[in-house]
């Protein structure tokens, strides 16, 4: 039995670690109850989606899709559009879907060719190129449009004429979707309609686990050679999950902005990345296996911890500022803490299995 | 003709790219009013202001560990130096000398634990690098906060806590080792003989290291684990003297750098001290397990050439400044190229 | 890829682009700006009552004064505005009025509306005015403005 619970412990050091630092951190902070718990409903509707996009790579064996910052992008260009147009509402909404799409689509495509092309290294080259798209990204929002790519709107533009400035406000689009259908139970807020979305597209997710396609996806996953033999094309299935998780992103995107209502042009995708991962690995996941539980509880905990910090930080030691790096050391950590307990199980394994193979210890095992 | 194609694809295209772009932006500078001169200067100056970080790179590239993203905890180990240094109030070289020991030996440490971690996820290095790098960031910036420094130039004014975010060294040791031995052409140009001359050392210790014994060694590891381990050479211990080698000459490097620019950059400093050494060594032609001494040169002077040149010529012909975002095109375009590429490796 | 699966994918892809029409123009903004202004139709010049009371789409009933602008945000083209003046003559309108999708700010002329005018002088693309009439003692707004000139403007 405490065999069990050890096992139990190393395998969810994460959100265990977590969810004692949240602990500590809450009544710290010294944050109303009834506040903490709108704040984390409405951040739930607002990030789940993004972080359900993470999923199908993971299941691809592709690893933590930092290529989602793609699909944010591809969504921000809809909603510039849309915003441009005075195109507002639900229909608003839609409209910048159906104009992100096919720009994530290729996005999608380019992402998983190019991680097609470094395997083993998946990650790291879906983090760079997360940055050099977005210098592709700059390149066409702050310079073409306005100049090249005609946006009617002028009040969206710079003041030297063209570029797209740098908050853009949703007026717009704000709670389209939120307030579709929005509950107040015990003066908490409830925007309804989103949850249906992100029910929607859990239910979703589980049905195409069950498709040709999911299973083949789960196969590549698991064993690449196997599958090549049984006749998967490997690489296209990879290229499938990609795209399909930089269109989640996309739509995921759209709606975490028509909640906040406001678009920083040039950092708000940036950090989709990095919190939705965080929050994902906080609530469970590996590098290889993740599940909607995980998505919800990571977000909720994620979510927790970063409003609690800042005022946890300045009770503690008189620095807000000092809760602000906190809050940050800590996502990164979370992600570091995950890669390192990921890759030291699997290194362990691969060590264990070639002593066994050897028949005595190995001397410093190469990879 | 089939030498050129065989020179292209062994060399690169992309790299090519940018070094006939240089050119060409050293060729346009003049017709488009930009001081060659000082543009010169520039690029020197940030020639030796960056080549001991691009350097760092090399011990770790060579032993398999791949590109050192991790490069921030050598930077850390030099800041906490030169902090160090200042509080303890000594200038001049042996303000300099004394932040330069404490660097070493932190790096060392630094390294030490680092290598100890990257020898237990051989093949996630580089992702794991970049986010424990991250977190120390982070961690070192509650800390410069919270740390019991008393140097008045270093701490905030009136009711901050802690260090200030960018520390002049004015007056400590500003250019210590530019001004050493510096030349002087012409009315504008002074050359930064020392800072130039302590790099070229490094490059040379570096290069001797590595046709040493454990140098070889450590080259093998990286080329040919397989063999290397055969060979009865420990393949851990290898990959452990080459972080440590590179965190330590991280941090020697952000000391130097730290001289010329005048200015220590505390908290999220580090952040950007990274990627642009990795991009350079890329575009000097290494790739990401093999890595030499003439790529450390050529990548250090293409990339820092490009940051310099483009600003200034380009903002004078087109109206706009288009820089920034042909930096963040460049360096990770290079960086992406090279993780892309099948590498020549026995494995 | 067969025919006929290259066929359905037309058609998705023909039902997409209409959908994407569609939510263009039911979801275009535009912001109405409700005039009191003294307006000139025709050569006789129609003006608002001392106070009256507006109601656009389902808002909340807007008391107006002469000369003055409310603004109201329109998503659509289909709306409809009440006018009832309070001054104790009775005088009343009601009408549906169609924006043109391509119209970004559009101006709706309250004395217009009340003489009966015909669309095209009650509704305007919107332009900076100048204040037309003296407002009445009790005004609630005050709004800077340049001339108008009213011709009957054709719907683009």
């Amino acid at each position: 039995m405490k065999n069990k619970f050890k096992l139990f412990l190393i395998d969810n050091a994460v959100v265990v670690v977590f969810v004692l630092l949240i602990a500590i951190a809450i009544p710290l902070a010294g944050m109303p109850g009834k506040y903490l718990l709108q704040e984390v409903l409405t951040r739930l509707g607002r990030n789940a989606f993004l972080v359900l996009a993470l999923l199908l790579p993971i299941m691809a064996g592709m690893g933590l899709n930092f290529g989602m910052v793609l699909g944010a992008m591809a969504g921000q260009i809809g909603l510039i559009f849309v915003s441009s147009w005075s195109i507002r509402g639900i229909p608003g909404l839609v409209l910048a879907v159906i104009l992100a799409t096919p720009i994530a689509v290729l996005l999608g495509y380019v992402c998983g060719s190019v991680l097609n092309k470094a395997k083993g290294r998946e990650m790291v080259t879906g983090y760079i190129l997360a940055f050099f798209m977005n210098g592709i990204y700059q390149l066409l929002v702050l310079y073409a449009m306005g100049s090249l790519i005609p946006i009617g709107n002028p009040e969206l533009l710079l003041s030297r004429g063209y570029g797209i400035r740098n908050v853009v406000d949703l007026i717009g689009v704000r709670q389209s979707l939120d307030k579709v259908l929005q509950l107040t139970v015990a003066g908490i807020k409830l925007p309804i309609a989103t949850y249906l979305v992100i029910a929607a597209m859990c239910a979703f997710i589980v049905w195409f686990k069950r498709t040709k396609l999911g299973q083949d996806m789960r196969a590549v996953g698991q064993e690449r050679a196997v599958s090549l033999a049984s006749g998967i094309p490997v690489e296209r299935t990879r290229i499938i999950a990609i795209i399909i998780s930089t269109v989640l992103a996309a739509v995921g995107q759209i709606i975490f902005l028509q909640n906040l209502g406001t678009l920083n042009t040039y950092n708000s995708h940036e950090q989709t990345g990095m919190f939705s991962i965080a929050a994902l690995l906080i609530g469970g996941a590996s590098v290889r296996k993740a599940s909607i539980p995980n998505v919800i509880v990571g977000v909720v905990l994620f979510h927790l911890m970063f409003i609690v910090s800042p005022m946890a930080g300045k009770n503690l030691i008189g620095s807000a500022q000092l809760g602000e790096f906190f809050r940050q050391f800590i996502s990164y950590g979370v992600i570091a803490l995950s890669l390192v307990l990921f890759a030291w199980k699997r290194q362990a394994n691969e060590d264990a299995s070639r002593a066994s193979l050897r028949g005595g210890a190995s001397k410093g095992g190469a990879a | 003709m089939s030498g050129v194609k065989a020179f292209v694809a062994d060399f690169g295209l992309p790299r090519i790219i940018i070094a006939v772009f240089l050119l060409a932006l050293f060729v346009i500078a003049p017709f488009v009013g930009v001081s060659l001169t000082s543009s010169f200067i520039n690029v020197t100056a940030r020639f030796g202001m960056n080549g001991i970080m691009v350097l760092a790179m090399v011990p770790m590239i060579q032993s398999g560990c791949g590109l050192n993203f991790g490069l921030p905890l050598g930077v850390i180990a030099g800041l906490l130096g030169a902090t160090l240094g200042i509080e303890f109030g000594l200038t001049g070289i042996a303000g300099f000398g004394v932040a330069t020991l404490i660097t070493l030996t932190l790096g060392a440490i630094f390294g030490f634990g680092y290598g100890k971690l990257l020898n237990r996820v051989k093949g996630d290095e580089m992702m794991i690098a970049t986010y424990v790098g991250f977190s120390s960031v982070m961690l070192m910036s509650m800390a410069w906060i919270v740390l019991p420094y008393k140097s008045p130039t270093m701490i905030w004014g009136f009711a901050g806590e802690g260090l200030r975010t960018t520390i002049s060294v004015e007056g400590f040791w500003d250019k210590i080792l530019s001004n050493f031995l510096a030349v002087r052409i012409g009315p504008e140009f002074v050359f930064p003989t020392g800072m130039v001359l302590v790099f070229a050392i490094c490059v040379a210790l570096v290069w001797f290291f590595l046709h040493l014994k454990t140098g070889t060694a450590m080259t093998a590891v990286g080329s040919n684990p397989v063999y290397a381990r055969a060979s009865g050479i420990d393949v851990n211990r290898m990959r452990l003297v080459s972080v440590v080698l590179s965190t330590m000459l991280g941090g020697f490097g952000i000391l130097v750098y730290q001289q010329s620019f005048g200015f220590i950059q505390l908290y999220e400093g580090p952040f950007s001290m990274a990627f642009p050494a990795v991009a350079a060594i890329l575009i000097g032609g290494a790739s990401v397990n093999k890595a030499n001494m003439v790529n450390v040169f050529v990548g250090t002077f293409l990339f820092q050439g490009i940051l310099t040149m483009t600003p200034s010529v380009i903002n004078s012909v087109i109206k706009a400044d288009f820089s920034e975002v042909i930096r963040v095109i460049i360096s990770n375009g290079m960086i992406l190229y090279a993780l892309t590429r099948k590498t020549k490796v026995a494995r | 890829m067969t025919k006929r699966s290259l066929v359905a994918k037309s058609i998705a892809l023909a039902a997409i682009v209409a959908l994407a029409v569609a939510m263009f123009f039911v979801g275009k903004g535009h912001t109405v700006y409700l005039d009191t202004n003294a307006v000139t139709i025709a050569g006789k010049e129609a003006r608002a009552p001392d106070l009256s009371s507006v109601v656009f789409d389902d808002n909340e009933p807007e008391e107006m004064g002469r000369a003055e602008r409310v603004i109201a945000n329109a998503i659509g083209a289909k709306h409809s505005v009440k006018v009832e003046s309070l001054d104790g003559d009775g005088k009343k309108a009601e009408r549906t009025i169609r924006i043109p999708t391509s119209w970004e700010d559009v101006s709706i002329s309250i004395p217009a509306l009340l003489a009966g005018a015909p669309d095209s002088a009650v509704m305007t693309l919107y332009a900076a005015l100048d204040r037309v009439d003296e407002p009445a003692e009790k005004t609630v707004q005050q709004v800077e403005s340049d001339v108008i000139k009213l011709e009957p403007l054709t719907v683009p």
